[in-house]
């Protein structure tokens, strides 16, 4: 199952966005959304670490390191015990500190895969160590 | 999916694709016009090799800068916004290989570095900047590797901090008014060449009126040491780099590493040993950026040896000398000279580029002492340091092409408004800072100079309050603009 889920416009920044200063004035209908972050549940295959159940994916494609950072960290201290979050980045500068940010935050960074144009990263939150996380896997592959 | 790695495992390739072998090929392209250029400026006139030493030097910059994602603003962001030290940790490291270099450097009288005067300019220009390159997301070096990765919001901030800079040391006007009256009083005592305006500018008269009036000088020089091997390495690189150093590292090692570090440790605490344990496992933590500080360090300290044995095999002290005797006698200041450091340098050159550019469309900027009377405005096919900062970019530009990791990106309207309006402020703090944090920090703390812990002290400051203002700005938005996301 996926669910999309959408960033709207807004702020007064917005009205630099193309057709952001009509949508300002009133003068036309304000795009629905402009990116998607999405919430999915599915399984993903990672080389060397099987397979993942991947309960939340954050898109921050073309996002400023700072803004991924952030976001991803809030995303931890919010999501539930062993949930697996994956992000989505094109900043080298994120992809860098993920991984070193995530036990701070109750996170165990899994891999870091690279895609023809991005990176996934994936944390798991409160995953004890390494092992457990795979046994974790192991025994849900297996159902 | 690609390639995988997880945190104890270096990138590793996993699959080869045709755009692989497209980006080797455009790596070599962007390896052979430097070389070309290097090649036919030698054939053409030796002396060109001079430009072509700062060109070499900016594109290993470039090379080792975007390996170790090294940004300062990177540093001091992770720190404070999500607490990994891993940026900063790289930072002193480098600059603990670059002090040591640096004082050999100057103890065998090798060196081009001039200390900068020490007074609160410094605490105020960084704070500036600070702000700003938490606002860009990356700091002058940073965005100009960024650049090299194809990064458009990247190239924005180097043009905003440009033109900032550009316009800054020559605007008058009501700026004027800002001016204390004893610093024009002062600038106008200097009794400054005619076709400069030093009363008219309030960068003219922080310049002659402020900063000239300032002590300068290294901790080498302070301390009184008459051995040039004991100032050079007891004073400004133990005292200034090491020291410091150690004890920044020691106090991101409490702060921000001991807690993880003692509880995901299965073995025993052993005291002071498990300590000291931990302290080298937050320095070797990130490879990557370990190996980017060690290759920037000795680099930025073999550019000063051989920029001075350049200076001295041609008989100059600035390379102004060098372009007048090739018959290239646009641009130079009033004393002949053009902006030549000798060492690793970001925004002079930046603003020295955009300061051309304004003449060129009718500005007069020979007329206030940053240009007409220190650096010049060379054409910027004839600027040496400029030659660094392109070459810097494709350096970039080839470590990024040979691991994947090259990829045009084209700025949201928002990140893009970010981008100059951190840009400015970075144009701005770098002006009264006298530097970046390359310039008034990196090379200048290396080399004995007090001033650039002060700039430090500021930068750290601005990107504490830039971090905390970010994360207060993606707070509201994310309240305003996440539709259902139950974060």
């Amino acid at each position: 199952m996926i669910k999309d889920l959408t960033i709207r416009k807004s702020g007064f920044l917005a009205i630099l966005e193309p057709g952001g200063f009509a949508e300002f004035l009133g003068l036309r209908t304000p795009e629905p959304c402009d990116r998607i972050i999405g919430v999915k549940e599915e399984w993903v295959e990672i080389s060397g670490y099987g397979c993942l159940y991947v309960t939340l994916s954050l898109n921050f494609l073309g996002d400023t390191c700072l803004r991924t950072n952030l976001l991803t960290k809030r995303a931890l201290a919010e999501a539930a015990d062993r949930d697996v979050i994956e992000i989505i980045t094109d900043n080298l500068s994120s992809v860098e500190t993920i991984p070193f940010m995530s036990p701070n935050y109750s996170g165990v960074h899994l891999a870091t895969c690279q895609d023809a144009q991005c990176w996934r990263i994936y944390v798991q939150k409160n995953a004890a160590t390494i092992h457990e996380s795979k046994e974790t896997r192991d025994g849900t592959r297996d159902e | 999916m690609g390639h995988v790695t997880n945190n104890s495992i270096p990138v590793q390739a996993v699959e080869t694709t045709a755009d692989e072998g497209h980006n080797i090929l455009r790596a070599y392209l962007v390896l052979g016009f430097f070389v070309a250029v290097s090649l036919w400026t030698f054939s053409v006139d030796t002396r060109y090799v001079y430009l072509s030493a700062y060109l070499w030097f900016g594109f290993i910059y470039g090379m080792a800068l975007q390996y170790g994602r090294f940004c300062m603003a990177s540093a001091i962001r992770d720190l404070f916004a999500v607490g990994v030290p891993r940026m900063a940790v790289g930072i002193m490291i480098a600059i603990v290989l670059f002090s040591l270099v640096s004082a050999y450097v100057t103890a065998v009288g090798k060196s081009t570095f001039g200390a900068s005067p020490i007074g609160l300019y410094s605490v105020i220009g960084g704070l500036v900047f600070g702000v700003g390159m938490v606002f860009t997301g990356g700091c002058a070096s940073g965005s100009l590797y960024k650049t090299g990765e194809g990064s458009i919001a990247a190239l924005l901030v180097v043009l905003s901090l440009a033109f900032t800079q550009a316009i800054f040391v020559d605007v008058g006007g009501w700026l004027n008014h800002l001016v204390p009256a004893a610093w024009t009083a002062s600038a106008a005592a200097k009794n400054l060449p005619a076709a400069l305006t030093p009363t008219d500018g309030w960068f003219d008269q922080f310049t002659a009126g402020y900063i000239w009036n300032l002590h300068a000088s290294t901790v080498g020089e302070l301390i009184h040491f008459s051995n040039p091997f004991a100032a050079a390495f007891v004073g400004n690189a133990l005292v200034n780099s090491f020291l410091p150093a150690i004890v920044i590292l020691a106090l991101i090692y409490v702060r921000w590493y001991r807690k993880s570090y003692l509880r995901d440790k299965s073995a025993v605490y052993r005291g002071w040993r498990t300590e000291l344990a931990g302290y080298w496992s937050m320095i070797t933590a990130s490879r990557r950026t370990a190996i980017a500080g060690l290759i920037l360090g000795v680099a930025a300290g073999l550019h000063m040896w051989v920029m001075q044995g350049l200076q001295q095999h041609f008989g100059i002290l600035n390379v102004g000398e060098l372009l007048k005797a090739m018959g290239h006698t646009s641009g130079l200041s009033i004393q002949d000279t053009v902006f030549d450091p000798g060492y690793f340098y970001i925004t002079t050159q930046e603003a020295q580029g955009a300061g051309w550019i304004l003449q060129k469309l009718g500005v007069n900027e020979m007329s206030n002492i940053f240009f007409g009377l220190d650096n010049g405005l060379p054409n910027p096919i004839l600027n040496p340091v400029l030659w660094m900062s392109f070459a810097l970019i494709g350096g970039s530009a080839v470590m990024a092409l040979l691991n994947n990791e090259f990829k045009l990106k084209w700025p949201s309207a928002e990140i893009a408004t970010w981008a100059v309006f951190g840009g400015i402020l970075m144009g701005l703090g770098a002006r009264i800072g006298l530097g970046c944090n390359i310039g008034a920090f990196f090379a200048t703390v290396t080399n004995g100079d007090p001033s650039g812990w002060l700039f430090g002290l500021g930068m750290t400051v601005g990107g504490f309050i830039g971090v905390k203002f970010f994360n207060w700005w993606i707070e509201r938005r994310m309240a305003k603009e996440v539709v259902g996301l139950e974060l």
